[in-house]
């Protein structure tokens, strides 16, 4: 999964980096709208944090270009204005849910997973696939009723691949979900969390794609 | 005035009804005038007809004759009369309101008309004159015959005229009465129309409100609305833009609150969440410099609110030079952390700045000054505090090498919360609003200009009117 956090204050764009790194999520965070958008524009995310006081390109102005360019990753803002009409004036905009400074760190996760169910077509807060469920709330993952420990790489790719069955993803596509714009990550750890996923959840159960990448199957 | 239309309707319509009654009852007075003259030619004339009868019949007959003669019975069936048809072919119904006598120089009547069995007074005067006869008034005319030395004296009672005028009168009042409900309704039906632009301003008034404050269309308004119109959408104009300003002050003032608040929140879960000893200090660093810049932030809101609703300051009299030394002096810890070269000077040296100034708001706009030049020169910069004086003027300097402010960004710094985008400096964004409030308070002007002196940087120059013994604030 990755996410992109646009906030222009140091302190608690910090923090919520922080907060994400904790749980094993990898969050990429830019200070300035125009730079935001021109994230957004070149790489894929799966959802964007969004302030609306930025410097360079105001939040609100930064969600209109973005929408009016096809650009549909879900967007959560972050806001101090707590009037009705700045709220319609960002849901408007194209925003998908917004929050109130401050709020806690477990609310923005769980706003965050329910927009991505939404994405992906999942109803329920659970997602099965086969014999595999997935409570991304409590991060506990079983196959045939048996939980199954995964760290929180191996739970990010499988997540991924849960999201959107059927989808072919290259290596470094899936690097750059597992780890964003990090530097100095192994060219083959994606390999090796693969490998692992596979020993713990069935051989078959993602696909090769021989010089391509990988997938699981539409349908289990 | 309660209602302008009933106003209007009341007025013009007694108006009408008063100038209606005048004419009237001129009328009325005419009217009778000249009913008067016709009955009173009518009676000379009836005389000299008796006159001039007399005249053969008492050369050729005898008088007892003419008594005879004359006996005539009045005609009187009054049922035959109904109103308006009075005159039928068989006489008037006045008829019994006309009396004549005629007596001899001694005053012995020789004739008579005998209806109801009138007396006529005998006087040795002619012409007319009224008498009261019984219950009536008569009018008479008095007719003497020289060569038959007869007098012959006419009357007709009094309230055939009177009659005979009201009647008159009535009739021409008939039409002014019914016009009075006619004129009214005309009125009410001209003054509605007149004031339907108010009820359509007033409609139009209704819908505002505070967050619909559009202004009215005058398009269809009359000239006399107009400037009604145009001084409300002055005051809606000047109303949007207090309540705009306000919106966006609270807008503000929820930004700087709540963001250090959402950092400190979230670093203080952070600490729940056992990260590594690193993060530990960094988000325990991260919630004490948010709690430092709420406390800045919470100071610089309740120092302007202060001064905005200070309404009279005391002023006293005050070295500008001790101010700011003490001020400096207590802001240099900032300076030297920062590893800035902060230095004062007066010009001439040692020597005094007085002014007639509120000594809080002195101290206030000093510290902000400098506060505000520490917190956006880089490490290793310089800042400048400088005194002097200029024709009258005392000017306060602060200069420092921080990236300066564009020309055109100018004007727009002193209003709240503007902070030029630059979120990574610190700063609540009140600083020179707050400066510029209690330089107004002063009476002293603040240019901004370029750090000519240094690569770059901003100075800031104050300029208060001097105090002199003599010279009034």
């Amino acid at each position: 999964m990755r996410l992109l956090l646009v906030e222009d204050d140091p302190s608690l764009g910090q923090g919520i980096v922080d907060a994400f790194s904790l749980q094993g999520e990898t969050m990429d965070w830019l200070t300035d709208g125009r730079l935001g958008l021109e994230a957004l524009r070149i790489t894929t995310f799966d959802l964007v944090v969004l302030d609306l006081g930025l410097p360079g390109l105001d939040g609100i102005q930064l969600l209109q270009q973005a929408r009016a360019r096809g650009i549909d990753t879900p967007v959560i803002i972050l806001t101090a204005r707590d009037q009705v009409e700045d709220r319609i004036r960002g849901l408007d905009a194209g925003a998908d849910d917004y929050l109130i400074k401050p709020f806690d760190i477990a609310e923005l996760n769980a706003r965050i997973r329910a927009l991505l169910r939404r994405r992906s077509g999942y109803t329920s807060a659970i997602i099965s696939y086969g014999d595999i469920l997935v409570d991304p709330a409590s991060r506990q993952v079983t196959l045939n009723n048996e939980e199954i420990s995964l760290n929180r790489r191996e739970y990010s790719l499988l997540l991924e691949f849960l999201h959107h069955p059927g989808q072919v993803f290259t290596r470094d596509q899936l690097t750059e979900q597992l780890y964003g714009w990090q530097e100095g990550v192994e060219s083959n750890t994606v390999e090796v969390h693969i490998h692992h996923l596979r020993k713990k959840l069935g051989s078959q159960f993602i696909k090769t794609i021989r010089g391509i990448g990988y997938r699981i199957e539409q349908t289990p | 005035m309660k209602s302008i239309k009933r106003y209007l309707l009341a007025t013009l319509l007694i108006a009408a009804t008063t100038v209606a009654a005048v004419v009237t009852y001129g009328s009325y007075l005419q009217t009778t005038k000249e009913v008067e003259e016709l009955f009173d030619a009518e009676l000379a004339q009836m005389a000299r007809v008796l006159q001039s009868l007399l005249e053969n019949q008492l050369k050729r007959a005898q008088i007892t004759h003419l008594q005879q003669a004359l006996k005539y019975q009045p005609f009187v069936t009054p049922k035959l009369y109904t109103e308006g048809n009075e005159a039928t072919p068989f006489g008037h119904k006045y008829e019994s309101k006309l009396a004549f006598q005629v007596w001899n120089q001694e005053g012995q009547e020789l004739l008579g008309s005998d209806s109801n069995e009138v007396t006529l007074s005998f006087q040795l005067n002619t012409g007319y004159s009224n008498e009261h006869i019984g219950d009536y008034a008569w009018r008479t005319f008095m007719l003497k015959d020289r060569d038959l030395n007869i007098w012959i004296k006419v009357a007709q009672r009094g309230d055939v005229r009177d009659e005979l005028t009201e009647e008159i009168v009535i009739s021409n009042l008939l039409p002014l009465g019914m016009m009075v409900p006619l004129l009214g309704f005309l009125i009410w039906l001209t003054v509605s129309r007149g004031l339907a632009p108010l009820h359509r301003l007033s409609n139009q008034i209704t819908r505002r409100n505070p967050e619909h404050l559009k202004p009215l269309n005058t398009s269809d308004s009359p000239e006399e609305i107009k400037p009604v119109v145009a001084a409300i959408n002055g005051l809606m104009e000047k109303l949007a833009d207090a309540l705009e300003r306000e919106r966006r002050f609270t807008a503000d003032a929820a930004h700087e609150l709540r963001t250090p608040l959402a950092g400190v929140r979230i670093h203080a879960q952070n600490l729940t969440q056992r990260p590594d000893p690193q993060m530990t200090s960094q988000a325990a660093e991260h919630i004490i410099g948010g709690v430092d810049r709420m406390t800045h932030a919470v100071e610089q809101l309740l120092t302007l609110s202060r001064l905005e609703h200070q309404s009279d300051p005391e002023f006293s009299h005050q070295d500008l030079a001790t101010v700011v030394r003490q001020e400096t002096a207590a802001i240099a810890p900032l300076a030297l952390e920062k590893q800035l070269e902060l230095s004062l000077s007066l010009e001439p040296e040692d020597s005094h700045f007085p002014l007639l100034a509120n000594l809080s708001g002195l101290q206030i706009l000093c510290r902000n000054l400098i506060d505000n030049a520490i917190r956006y020169t880089p490490t290793g910069g310089k800042i400048e505090v400088q005194l002097r004086r200029d024709k009258q003027q005392v000017m306060l300097v602060v200069t420092d090498t921080g990236p300066g402010i564009a020309a055109a960004d100018r004007q727009r710094v002193f209003a709240r919360f503007q902070r030029l985008g630059q979120q990574l400096i610190q700063g609540s964004g009140l600083g020179l609003a707050i400066v510029k409030e209690i330089a107004s308070q002063h009476g002293a002007r603040i240019i901004l200009d370029d750090n000519y002196a240094d690569q770059t940087g901003l100075k800031v120059m104050v300029m208060f009117p001097e105090y002199t013994a003599t010279a009034p604030r």
